[in-house]
């Protein structure tokens, strides 16, 4: 009788909590249906995701250690775009969005959404009973108060403020976004895992200084949660036991995210030839973002696999055009002309595998690739340089440009490239810092000409974060501004189309605000032991494990 | 000049150490008739060649001639460890003669000392240049405060020795001036010492420089020095030796020819060592 009792409890307990932690009902989100029709379709896949759980399930491990390239400024993804301290929020914090592996906006956070007929008016149903990681459930205050200082704090949110009337919440899981102007990009900006809109608790919300939310107030719904960092040594993660997670099969970020290791330790590593023999060593699990060179190196390795991403990222010259020399459009016409982008991504990346030369935003593999502007790209013309300088008011003075040796092609394409701006005039003064120093020196106008940068990959190029003017460098512009308005708010393919050749020839390699290399693609190196790991170009680590 | 002559046939490694230095020197002054190529000429497509008669010491990740840029490089260390040998002699000098000849300012002035050598020199090397910022000024600044320390204390035990001396109380009672008699009677004594310090705080100021370089806080990246070069071909140890062998062995040459010249001068110079 005991026993049937015990047994009764059990089952109910059981049924409460899968209850609550799914949230009840059926998703009809577009989204979430493409979801589970890709997953339905692809059988085998799911027989796969099957296979990889239950091998996870034998393989369970104590510590997964992760090799990243340098040491974070934040642990507040809203209050950085750095990749550091991205990379480690995925497993921290979520979304009400997410991007699938085909990077399909899907929901994460949101069960279900509704969108007006004139695209001003958005309608998001939460999932109940998803607890953070203080034991408190999410609700819609909760996700107001993270979406508003999203909206305050980061450039993709910024994007969306703009356009912006209110944040409502009608009931506890229910959020409505109202917008002054149509746009079909809302829930692809909440959905970017880079300056992810990741939903903190209110009180983290509340606890936030000058410098972000305290360590302490680190809360999210992820499969990790928060536990140490040492600066300079290491950030801690332990497993959240009570996450919630999604029923769908895993799909990149999308879909049911499963914790298979008690605890993922990132180790800053600032020399990628360490983080490559770590890897084979066994001192790490997976080291990230080595040099392209060592590519030979790493497949030759019986312990370690080279893990390729391509599309990755694309370097950049981020130009200052609120002071300095290069607040003169001619100046960065100039500088634009005396580039020769093969030897800059040659000397950066090596190995052509993992380099393209391309004018467009939008990488070959995605919508809206466009060749517009390709004149300007890549011309490499010292004469027309020297030309265009000369009819600006540049006198020899310093052009600060900071880089770093975090990312090693950013150094090496500051090197190549500022020996072609000394060939056609300019005076270069390479400032070589470190990553955390350049997120901050950004910021501050009167302190550079330069920063080195890179765009992630981007679902659309209506939410590149660079075409804000608020964002380091400020272009501020209100012609390219409107152009951005009109491709948010146009959802025909075609005219979306026209609209970007046009935007790219004009605005992009016209008024030279920002100089793309070229594509590249990534390099890294994981223990071949490490399985069902995903190499899509936004790197996590649930749902992998390590096989014994 | 006789003397000198002797020394260097009776004592071969001072010799040896001599020719290593002067070798080395004479290639850093004449790098430009040395080698075809400049520093920062860059051939992207030539990248990491290995050594070769076109270029002697291979080519870095930029295609740049190696064997140009160890002797560009040995410039810049050599210009910056001479410089931090001046700053550290001269403030060695100073604060060792005050230290030595006023007994209340020995006090003083050799805490500081002690407090200056409590840490290790490339650690409290690192801190001030974590606080200036990488140039080759302040190289010069923090190595040379680094190395001071040891110039002060070999001049004022040098001096404690020789201000009682007749001589110098002799000078004293004929009126002669405190700073007469430290720099006209006491200063040319201290000669020696100086010169046997100074060619052991150069090979350190080398090292010094190259780790401070290395580890990225020394030489701006965009120069090149024996650190910096060590420093960018150190990710390519595995693929590309040469990167890091050739200003490796430069360093190691001439550190090598410095320590032997400086032992065959403190042995020609040492009265007990001629006995």
């Amino acid at each position: 009788m005991k026993r049937a009792l015990s047994m009764g409890l059990a089952a109910i307990m059981i049924a409460i909590s899968v209850s609550g932690c799914g949230g009840g009902g059926k998703t009809t989100s577009p989204e979430s249906q493409a979801v589970t029709e890709n997953s339905q379709g692809a059988g085998e896949s799911q027989t796969e995701g099957n296979q990889a759980e239950e091998a996870a399930d034998s393989n369970m491990a104590e510590e997964l250690k992760v090799a990243v390239i340098g040491e974070p400024a934040t642990l507040d993804v809203h209050m950085t775009s750095a990749f550091i301290t991205q990379e480690i929020g995925y497993h921290i914090l979520e979304g009400l969005y997410t991007i699938d592996a085909d990077y399909n906006t899907v929901p994460m956070l949101a069960q279900d959404t509704t969108v007006s007929d004139d695209n001003t008016h958005y309608t998001i149903k939460l999932r109940q009973g998803v607890k953070f990681h203080n034991g408190k459930e999410m609700t819609s205050e909760d996700v107001e108060a993270s979406l508003k200082r999203w909206v305050e704090k980061t450039s993709y949110g910024a994007i969306l403020g703009k356009i912006l009337d209110k944040i409502e919440v009608t009931d506890s899981y229910t959020v409505e976004l109202y917008l002054t102007e149509p746009s079909v990009v809302v829930t692809t900006l909440l959905a970017f895992p880079n300056q992810q809109g990741g939903i903190y608790p209110k009180e983290s919300i509340d606890a936030a200084g000058e410098k972000g939310i305290p360590e302490e107030y680190i809360i999210g719904t992820g499969p990790y949660k928060f536990s140490e960092h040492k600066p300079d040594q290491y950030v801690k993660l332990e497993k959240f036991e009570e996450y919630c997670a999604r029923e769908e099969e895993p799909s990149g970020h999308g879909g049911r995210k499963t914790a298979n290791f008690q605890q993922l330790t990132f180790v800053p590593v600032s020399e990628d030839a360490v983080r490559k023999d770590g890897v084979s060593t066994g001192e790490y699990h997976f080291g990230e973002q080595i040099s392209t060179d060592m590519y030979d190196l790493v497949e030759m390795d019986p312990n370690s696999e080279p893990v390729v991403i391509k599309p990755w990222w694309w370097p950049m010259m981020v130009l200052n055009k609120k002071e300095g020399v290069f607040a003169d459009v001619k100046a960065r016409q100039a500088l634009l002309a005396c580039l020769d982008m093969e030897e800059c991504m040659k000397a950066a990346f090596g190995n052509e595998l993992f380099y393209r030369i391309d004018c467009s935003a939008m990488f070959q593999e995605q919508p809206l690739y466009s060749e517009g502007g390709k004149e300007m790209y890549n011309q490499h013309d010292i004469e027309k340089a020297k030309a265009l300088l000369a009819e600006t008011d540049y006198n020899g003075e310093p052009v600060v440009w900071y880089t770093t040796k975090d990312y090693p092609y950013m150094y090496k394409i500051a090197v190549v490239a500022s020996q072609q701006m000394k060939d056609a005039g300019f005076n270069v003064d390479v400032q070589v810092v470190d990553w955390a120093t350049i997120t901050q020196v950004r910021n501050d106008p009167s302190a550079y000409n330069i920063f080195s940068g890179a765009t992630t990959f981007t679902p659309d190029p209506g939410v590149l974060p660079h075409l804000d003017g608020t964002w380091p460098g400020w272009w501020e512009n209100e012609e390219k501004d409107q152009m951005i308005v009109e491709l948010n708010a146009e959802a025909d393919p075609e005219k979306r189309q026209k609209i970007w050749d046009e935007f790219q020839e004009k605005w992009m390699w016209g008024d030279v605000p920002f100089i793309k290399m070229g594509d590249y693609f990534l390099l890294s190196t994981r223990s071949k032991n490490l399985k069902n790991f995903d190499e899509g170009p936004f790197t996590f680590f649930w749902n992998c494990y390590l096989e014994k | 000049m006789v003397h000198l002559k002797k020394m260097f046939l009776k004592r071969k490694s001072a010799l040896i150490g001599l020719i290593l230095v002067t070798a080395i020197v004479s290639a850093a002054l004449g790098a430009g008739l040395l080698t075809r190529f400049t520093p920062d000429e860059m051939n992207v497509a030539n990248r990491l060649l290995a050594p070769s008669s076109q270029h002697l010491m291979g080519t870095d990740e930029f295609g740049r001639d190696l064997f140009s840029r160890v002797l560009y490089g040995a410039r810049n260390s050599l210009t910056v460890a001479f410089f931090i040998v001046v700053a550290a002699v001269g403030m060695g000098l100073i604060f060792g003669l005050i230290a030595g000849y006023y007994t209340k300012a020995d006090s003083i002035i050799m805490r500081i000392m002690d407090g200056l050598m409590a840490f290790p020199g490339i650690v409290l090397a690192i801190a001030m240049m974590g606080a200036m910022g990488p140039s080759m000024a302040n190289v010069i600044v923090a190595l040379g405060i680094v190395y001071t320390p040891r110039v002060a204390r070999v001049v004022r035990s040098f001096i404690l020795t020789v201000r009682e001396s007749q001589y110098i109380e002799a000078a004293r009672s004929m009126g002669a001036m405190d700073i007469r008699i430290l720099f006209c009677h006491i200063l040319p004594n201290c000669f020696s010492p100086i010169v046997v310090q100074a060619s052991f705080i150069f090979s350190y100021a080398i090292l010094g420089e190259a780790a401070l370089s290395f580890l990225g806080v020394g030489v701006p990246a965009t120069l090149p020095s024996w650190g910096n070069i060590l420093s960018e071909g150190r990710v390519y140890m595995q693929i590309a030796p040469w990167l890091t062998v050739f200003p490796g062995l430069s360093i190691m040459v001439t550190v090598l020819g410095l320590n032997m010249l400086g032992d065959g001068l403190r042995d020609f110079l040492d009265p007990r060592m001629k006995k």
